[in-house]
């Protein structure tokens, strides 16, 4: 590998490692600023410029997707009434085993 | 909320999970429900697309997943993200292979290829009403630039922005080293930057 890929290489993986320890830091809910990492890294300034504004709407539009989603999925969200269905255990000869919580009963797990 | 993968709140639950506590393994189960949805979506061949729910994996994932969890805690073998993971791929290739059974079709396998960008467009295309129309050129522009990247550089950054796996876990997946991870992914990243210049944002 002569110089010049080798040095490409470095860069990589410190792009690599920047945009990690950026991504980390907005999932734990902080507010990094891409400025912050553009004025550290001056070898790397002009693809976190670029690129971290672009990955960081796709995380967010995830975010947005998941937070947008009924929380409790619209299967298992059932009544069999005073049952509320929490999941299926298992099938068999005799029908469809559900482990739910009877709601009556506080939310007393039952089969 | 973004999914930390085996975030403390995971660990705690899987502790719990292992001292009997029931509640926990619902929790966990509800915890992982989204993760599960999101990679089904990218994930499920083109084939089975429109034919089976998607929400019929995840519960049918979850299903397995509950039935299996005592053995995962005995062994560890992996996180329980990257665990789970596989659990549910499991299920989308035995349904795949059950759509095409008694069939004579001899259609070729549906690459990821196109499932994954596929599903990065959609995700692009999903911008939020809070997105001012500035930011959906950005994202027009930044979806563009993804789907011309290489299906290598499009794929790790799949891996670590949709499923949102970490570095360790995209170098146990692909088994390369945690710094060759990170290569891969700055080098994704230089590519993106390029070609994201290239078209003048």
């Amino acid at each position: 590998m002569n110089a010049h890929a080798a040095a490409s290489q470095d860069l990589d993986l410190l792009l690599g490692q920047v945009a990690t320890e950026f991504f980390e830091r907005l999932s734990r809910g902080e507010t990094p600023q891409v400025d912050e990492y553009v004025q550290r890294h001056p070898e790397i300034a002009e693809m976190i410029r670029h690129a971290l504004p672009a990955l960081q709407m796709v995380s967010d539009s995830i975010a947005d997707a998941s937070s947008s989603a009924p929380s409790l999925g619209e299967k298992h969200e059932k009544r069999l009434g005073d049952f509320h269905i929490l999941y299926e255990l298992g099938r068999g000869g005799m029908g469809i085993v559900y482990e739910a919580e009877q709601i009556s009963m506080g939310g007393r797990k039952v089969a | 909320m973004p999914i930390v993968n085996d975030s403390s709140h995971t660990q705690d639950l899987l502790n719990r999970i292992g001292r009997d506590d029931g509640s926990a393994l619902r929790q966990l189960l509800e915890y992982q429900r989204n993760y599960l949805r999101r990679l089904v979506d990218l994930r499920m061949q083109d084939d089975l697309r429109g034919r089976v729910d998607p929400s019929d994996v995840v519960q049918e994932t979850l299903l397995v997943v509950s039935k299996k969890v005592d053995d995962f805690l005995e062994r560890r073998p992996t996180s329980f993200h990257l665990w789970i993971r596989r659990k549910a791929l499991e299920r989308l290739v035995e349904m795949s292979r059950k759509h095409h059974a008694g069939k004579r079709s001899v259609r070729r396998e549906v690459t990821l290829s196109n499932a994954s960008s596929m599903a990065v467009a959609r995700h692009f295309l999903g911008t939020s009403p809070s997105h001012a129309l500035q930011q959906q050129d950005m994202a027009n522009c930044a979806r563009q630039a993804i789907q011309t990247l290489s299906e290598i550089d499009r794929e790790v950054l799949l891996l670590r922005h949709v499923e949102e796996l970490t570095n360790m876990e995209v170098a146990e997946l692909l088994e390369i080293s945690p710094d060759t991870a990170s290569r891969r992914y700055g080098r994704a990243i230089r590519h993106l930057s390029e070609k994201l210049i290239e078209l003048g944002t």
